[in-house]
């Protein structure tokens, strides 16, 4: 076959379609935010045709610019589909068509909505893709063209996604993906792409600041150090060590994590470290430990599309991970994978599924058990697999033959038919995966929960091969991270356990100091032992409990009760305001280090931009404090933490800067030869057999009665991120979502007499937060939905702060509340 | 077993819901594509491409007026002008949907349908209720003076031919034919009658060779009976005379391609169609009648802007016209995962022949006539005749007095000749067209500005492409902005190259077939009336006195 692109005749067509475009075309060329960055202008220059003819007329049509992020001007739009294209098939959204006929066709939402509020998840694919200026970031705009580029990992959540950001004159201009070999590929969400606006706030902390008084007062580097060691030295003298608390930080890089809980335990001399990995997926490393012997994710984010069925439970993933969201709604689209999604509230991926389970809040257990039932009724287990790789199955067998499908409807309210249908497409299929996140894990019976799902998936065989697994998806940036680093009160880097007398030899040996044997405090724990006036001291890196902890006002007098508090952020957190000292600490982009997202995959970021002012790493402040406690801690860069961390921490054991790239390495990479595991498990477990472990449905701690008949569950929303420091301070997230609501079903609103809008307040037996309503049917009837992103509406002043027994996390997901109509202010 | 996809019942169900309301609602759509599973940008996407549906609820009392060439000839642009002139009327919405092939203009909704009445004269005036009064057809039922001709097809016709009528009758010999032919054997008949497909200029029989012979693991044929003229012409009359004859062709073209469905597309705005169709397919049911062939209906909006084929199956299956448009398209269409065959009811009209033995090639064409003649009407004639005899024998010849002009053949696809095109065969007429193009022949006057006439058909050229390629969505569009130049006196002689190369440019580079012929009108004028162009730019002269006095 001879085709040739260039023939005169083809490039004459070329030329003259073009003129063609450009007699729809507005004469805005010169005004154009697109700039140097517009293929048409492009094009024409480069065939030599004027951007300035009588020739042009424009199809005008009013700019509808209703969202913070993007601005669409549709006069512009060439009507080359790739924003639909792009939004149907890598995005998985649909949330534009080509709509009208002729020269009216442009890419519309249903019913020609603005883009907020269809189904339009702002993730911002399409502006990216657009070659000509009708889709335009906006908070790029009136930037400029950047002077240079570098990859950072995303600060945000677990799906760590490369951002390519674009930089000019050392500050961030704006945000793109589509770097090689990245997790994400051209995708990032509304986070990734448009907030990193905190980055470059005003209120970054920029010098250290101590308190004199009521007041906290800028002093030197010098000074706040001096200050820190004599603090932290005063405690240990009087109290002992384990007077003192560390909290290390999800969203410092594993070099930082490392060297935290090093010196926490090596300097300090307590196993008082931990982190919020508790208040997320503790349940998920006890649960998938006691049956595999890992608690991390068993496959990789890569074969996920290779799953015949999906299983999504706990998982609100469209808004939490987004890009993970993006992965699943493709492989539905695309016919290759079928969907089952388990979710008290109508979330928006039930769109995708094949089979809907509404379970009743906290019955989760129940559920999964009775799909278990049907699997065995049904004949439809994978017998080989059971014998051959696991063990304790037959005493669980006997635990599950009460959770007819009769039963299960009886606690969770999910029909017996839909539970058969989900029970046999996930048995049945050749493979099928799990994914859940903090739906499962942050109730009391966190632990059960994920035991429960860890059974379901040995029972059916789909562990270890490519598009199976039990996939718990994590939170935070680096939270997979700080736990493999050792950032946890029971375990050193590597999950070994301070217990082991050999491992602790091993540690004593590198670090050249006794260590300490007795498992520490939780952040539960530590916070409990505060209000008791048993815990003295502690050192806060990158948290916020105030805004994070159940039962925050209790929270809050716990740290006002500390002798000493030290903290250590970018922002003056509610937390921050109470201490004693509080140290500016830099952003992830400003410094270089390596991330683990939530596939175990270990990535490294880079230095993008500078630090304002004072501002410095945590890894450089823990080592100064470290050399002030005569603990020298010094090391030439975060590689060589890393060359320390891979000496003490098998699964690390094999990577290195120099073998990291830009594709990262999954754990366990055992040496130096290893490619990294993308299936755990594969042969057989990690701890040698599967074990199944019989668990019975509890019902949650605090169930709805007549004083406060509703049930609270809290979660996050896909415009902001944890307690805020970061995307409250990102201009167009919080411009999008300023404040928090809480969500009811339009029934029970009514019975209340609230109307959309309206002013409530929500108390639980711990506290009242006052807040607006917003009446959706997303929320099932009796239950309300909150996120506790926002200070002013902190809904963790209402959360129960009872205890999952092994996982010790806090019960967020369930709790009663009363809801009232308030007087407006 | 019911073979619909999720996109016919898309359709179906969006059309319930406007037609409840008479317009679409938001809701309405949101709540439809979630039943569905489809993205609510989609749901709104197709409604959004079809202009007979609405998105805010229309004043009472609408009138639709026909924007077909044949109305457009008869004045439908005076008519409109005068509606919008009466006190509180709002513009009048243009319509593309069926309405029989006369020069009647204004469609008025009323209790039982929509009833059409007369158009108007330049400069008449027009009052409401004369409208509503004594309508000359409605949208159900064609006049019978309207079908004229004694050939093979509408020979027998002048009466309807009803399912009951086919069933006491023809029936049995459809069973015997099928059950005595095998596929093989049906297909060489169909190879020695030498039937050209309408719609592509391909033989029937290769196409359907083509499909026995395919990689698809399934085929389909699928009948068109709503036509591909806006105004909408023989295919609905023919269908609407003999259903029973169109479903016998399709199950005989089913039966030589190996294949176990066949779907007839009727037009929603069709009741009669529809209820016709749906009564012979349950008496098919009831008798049982070859079980081996699923036949169904699927009914959707007529006027599509689109190519008719791709339109029609993008929106069986649920797609946008231009997601169907973008698909390879080749002959025959491989669409569902299947090979299919659409044509109209001429074909399988003629295909079901075979059954009684007579699969002789085709010496007929439907023809439609309109413009200046005594009687518009629909009319079976001899490739062998000419278009002048067509017209003096069929529609009662030309109005005294009348100096005609210029002859338009083919509808939308084909183009004005001079008037010496009257004494051509219509078989050497119809073969200047490449496909598609109609049986329709127009005759038009002195007083029909061919810059203008031009014009309009740049025009429809707009409201017939879904906008999914560059030159189709652009294309008419421009040409129409450089003709208009030349109607308002700005015209300059590099216009009319320019036009030209567009319509080049649209023929070599469209993504689906409808951008490579829905220009060929403008094409046609301006090769055959260069003159009354170049007239309008360097002159500034008008004949007929339209552009300017
Ligand atoms: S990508 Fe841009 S130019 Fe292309 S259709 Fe979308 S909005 Fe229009
Ligand atoms: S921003 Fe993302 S979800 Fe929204 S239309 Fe563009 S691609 Fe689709
Ligand atoms: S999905 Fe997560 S990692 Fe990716 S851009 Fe969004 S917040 Fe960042
Ligand atoms: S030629 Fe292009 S614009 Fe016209 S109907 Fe075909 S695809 Fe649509």
């Amino acid at each position: 076959m001879d085709i040739r692109t260039d023939s005169p005749r083809a490039l004459e067509a070329r030329r003259r379609t073009l003129e063609l475009i450009l007699t729809n075309h507005p004469e805005t060329c010169v005004i154009c935010e697109k700039g140097n960055a517009c293929q048409l202008r492009d094009l024409a220059s480069g065939m030599g045709l004027a951007l300035s003819s009588e020739k042009r007329v424009g199809t005008l049509r009013g700019i509808v610019d209703a969202n913070p992020f993007i601005h669409r001007d549709l006069s512009k739009c060439i009507g080359c589909q790739i924003c639909v294209r792009a939004c149907r098939e890598i995005q998985g959204a649909e949330a534009v068509e080509f709509t009208g006929i002729s020269t009216g066709s442009s890419p519309l939402t249903a019913n020609d909505s603005e883009l907020a509020g269809s189904a339009c998840e702002l993730c911002g694919l399409c502006v990216a893709m657009c070659p000509v200026g009708a889709l335009i970031e906006k908070p790029s705009k009136h930037t400029g063209t950047e002077d240079r580029r570098a990859t950072v990992i995303c600060p945000y959540c677990g799906v760590g996604c490369t951002l390519e950001l674009r930089i000019r004159e050392d500050r961030i201009v704006g945000v793109g993906a589509d770097v090689s070999g990245s997790v994400n590929g051209p995708s990032l969400c509304a986070k990734g792409r448009y907030g990193l606006g905190y980055v470059g706030h005003p209120d970054r902390l920029t010098a250290p600041l101590v308190r004199e008084g009521d007041e906290l007062v800028e002093t030197s580097w010098e000074d706040a150090l001096k200050r820190f060691t004599e603090g932290l030295r005063r405690i240990t003298e009087k109290h002992g060590a384990d007077a003192v608390g560390v909290l290390a930080s999800a969203k410092a890089t594993n070099e930082e994590n490392y060297l935290i809980q090093k010196f926490t335990r090596a300097c300090i001399g307590t196993n008082n470290v931990d982190h919020c990995a508790r208040l997320c997926h503790s349940p998920t490393v006890a649960g998938l430990s006691a049956a595999f012997g890992s608690g991390a994710m068993t496959n990789s984010l890569e074969d996920l599309a290779e799953a015949d069925v999906i299983l999504l439970t706990g998982t609100n993933t469209i808004e939490n991970h987004p890009v993970i969201a993006q992965m699943i709604k493709t492989a539905v689209l695309s016919g290759g994978t079928r969907l089952i999604v388990s979710d008290p509230r109508d979330i928006s991926m039930a769109r995708y599924a094949e089979v809907t389970l509404s379970p009743r809040l906290g019955t989760d257990v129940a559920w999964l058990n009775g799909m278990a039932n049907v699997v065995l009724s049904e004949g439809l287990a994978d017998e080989r697999f059971i014998k051959e790789r696991t063990e304790d199955f037959d005493e669980w067998r006997a635990s599950v033959e009460p959770y007819t499908p009769e039963l299960v409807r009886k606690i969770t309210g999910i029909k017996p038919a839909d539970l058969k249908w989900a029970a046999r497409l996930y048995a049945s299929a050749s493979a099928a995966a799990i994914y859940y996140a903090m739906g499962i894990t942050q109730h009391s019976t966190g632990t059960d929960n994920v035991k429960a799902v860890a059974n379901l998936a040995m029972l059916t065989g789909n562990i270890g091969r490519p598009g199976t697994g039990v996939n718990p998806l994590r939170g935070q940036n680096n939270v997979q991270g700080a736990c493999d680093v050792g950032a946890l009160p029971n375990v050193f880097p590597g999950y070994q356990q301070v217990t082991d007398k050999k491992v602790r030899k091993e540690f004593e040996k590198a670090w050249g100091v006794k260590l300490p044997a007795a498992p520490g405090l939780t952040v539960t724990e530590m916070i409990e032992a505060a209000a008791k006036g048993k815990l003295k001291a502690m050192y806060i890196i990158g948290e916020n409990p105030v805004m994070t902890e159940p039962d925050a006002s209790h929270a809050e007098a716990a740290l006002c009760k500390l002798d000493f508090l030290v903290i250590q952020d970018i922002f003056l957190t509610e937390s921050a305001a109470i201490a004693d000292i509080v140290l500016p600490s830099m952003a992830s982009v400003e410094k270089e280090g390596t991330f683990t997202n939530t596939e175990r995959l270990v990535q490294r970021s880079r230095a993008a931009v500078p630090a304002p002012s004072q501002a410095r790493s945590d890894a450089d402040i823990v080592c100064d404090i470290a050399g002030l406690m005569k603990y020298p801690m010094n090391y030439s860069g975060p590689s060589a933490v890393m060359e320390e961390i891979s000496s003490l921490t098998p699964s690390y054991g094999g990577i290195s800067y120099s073998r990291l790239g830009r594709r990262g390495l999954r754990w366990p990479c055992p040496d130096s030869k290893h490619r990294g595991t993308k299936i755990l498990h594969l042969k057989e477990f990690t701890r040698g057999k599967g074990k199944f472990h019989p668990v019975e449905y509890i019902q949650p701690a605090e169930m709805p009665d007549e004083e406060y008949p509703f049930i609270l569950t809290t979660g996050r929303m896909p415009y902001q991120f944890h307690a805020g420091s970061m995307s409250r301070r990102s201009a167009a997230l919080d411009e999008y979502t300023p404040e928090g609501w809480a969500e009811l079903n339009p029934s029970d609103a009514k019975s209340l007499g609230i109307k959309e809008g309206d002013p409530i307040e929500l108390s639980s037996r711990r506290g009242t937060v006052r807040t607006t309503a917003r009446l959706s049917r997303r929320s099932p009837r009796g239950a309300v939905f909150m996120s506790f992103h926002f200070a002013e509406q902190a809904a963790n002043k209402l959360t129960n702060p009872v205890l999952d027994k092994e996982g010790k996390i806090p019960e967020f997901k369930v709790c009663a509340v009363r809801v009232e109509p308030a007087v407006p202010e | 077993m019911d073979v619909r996809g999720p996109g016919s019942a898309l359709i179906e169900r969006l059309l319930e819901e406007s037609d409840r309301k008479g317009f679409l609602e938001p809701a309405a759509v949101d709540r439809v594509s979630r039943e569905l599973s489809v993205p609510a940008s989609r749901g709104y996407s197709i409604a959004g491409q079809l202009e007979y549906f609405r998105f805010s609820p229309s004043p009472e009392g609408q009138v639709k007026i026909c924007s077909g060439p044949a109305c457009r000839l008869a004045g439908s642009s005076h008519t409109v002008q005068a509606l919008e002139a009466l006190p509180g009327a709002g513009p009048v919405p243009l319509l593309g949907s069926p309405i029989w092939h006369t020069p009647i203009l204004a469609a008025v909704p009323d209790r039982k349908g929509t009833a059409m009445a007369r158009s108007v004269k330049p400069g008449d005036e027009l009052a409401t209720a004369d409208l509503q009064r004594a309508p000359l057809a409605t949208v159900e039922e064609p006049t019978r003076e309207l079908l004229s001709g004694k050939g093979e097809l509408l020979g027998g016709l002048k009466r309807r031919r009803s399912p009951a009528d086919y069933f006491r009758s023809g029936a049995r010999r459809l069973v015997m034919f099928l059950e005595r032919s095998t596929p093989g054997e049906t297909l060489r008949a169909m190879k020695a009658s030498r039937l050209i497909d309408t719609a592509s200029g391909h033989e029937v029989a290769d196409i359907i060779e083509d499909i026995a012979n395919g990689e698809a693991p399934s085929g389909m044929i699928v009948c068109d009976t709503g036509g591909r003229e806006p105004e909408n012409d023989t295919a609905s009359i023919l269908a609407w005379a003999d259903p029973m004859g169109v479903i016998e062709g399709m199950l005989i073209a089913a039966h030589a391609a190996g294949v176990g469905r066949v779907m007839l597309f009727v037009p929603h705005e069709h009741r009669g169609l529809k209820e016709s169709f749906a009564r012979s397919i349950a008496d098919l049911k009831r008798y049982g009648l070859w079980p081996a062939v699923d036949v169904e209906m699927f009914a959707a909006p007529n006027f599509i802007p689109a190519d008719r084929e791709i339109g029609i199956a993008s929106l069986y299956e649920g797609l946008t016209l231009s997601e169907g448009a973008s698909r390879a398209k080749a002959s025959p269409m491989r669409l569902w995962g299947a090979d299919v065959f659409i044509s109209d009811p001429e074909v399988f009209l003629r295909i079901s022949k075979l059954v009684s033995g007579r699969g002789k090639a085709a010496t007929s064409r439907i023809i439609s006539v309109g413009g200046r003649v005594n009687r518009p009407c629909v009319a079976e004639a001899a490739l062998t005749s000419t278009a002048g005899e067509v017209i003096s024998e069929s529609a009662g010849g030309i109005p005294d007095g009348s100096a005609i002009k210029a002859v338009h053949f083919g509808g939308a696809y084909g183009g004005p000749l001079r008037p010496v095109a009257l004494n051509s065969g219509l078989r050497s007429l119809f073969g200047r067209l490449d496909s598609a193009g109609s049986g329709q022949i127009l005759l038009i006057d002195r007083d029909t500005c061919m810059v203008s006439w031009a014009e309009y058909f740049a025009w429809l050229g707009e409201q017939l492409c879904c906008g999914a390629c560059a030159v189709g969505r652009l294309g008419p569009s421009f040409v129409r902005r450089l003709i208009g130049k030349i109607t308002s006196g700005k015209g300059e002689l590099s216009d009319l190259e320019e036009i030209r190369n567009t319509i080049e440019l649209m023929k070599e580079t469209s993504l689906c077939p409808q951008g490579g012929r829905i220009l060929n009108p403008v094409l046609f004028a301006l090769e055959n009336f260069s003159g009354e162009f170049e007239e309008h730019i360097s002159k500034k002269k008008c004949q007929a006195g339209v552009c300017w006095p």
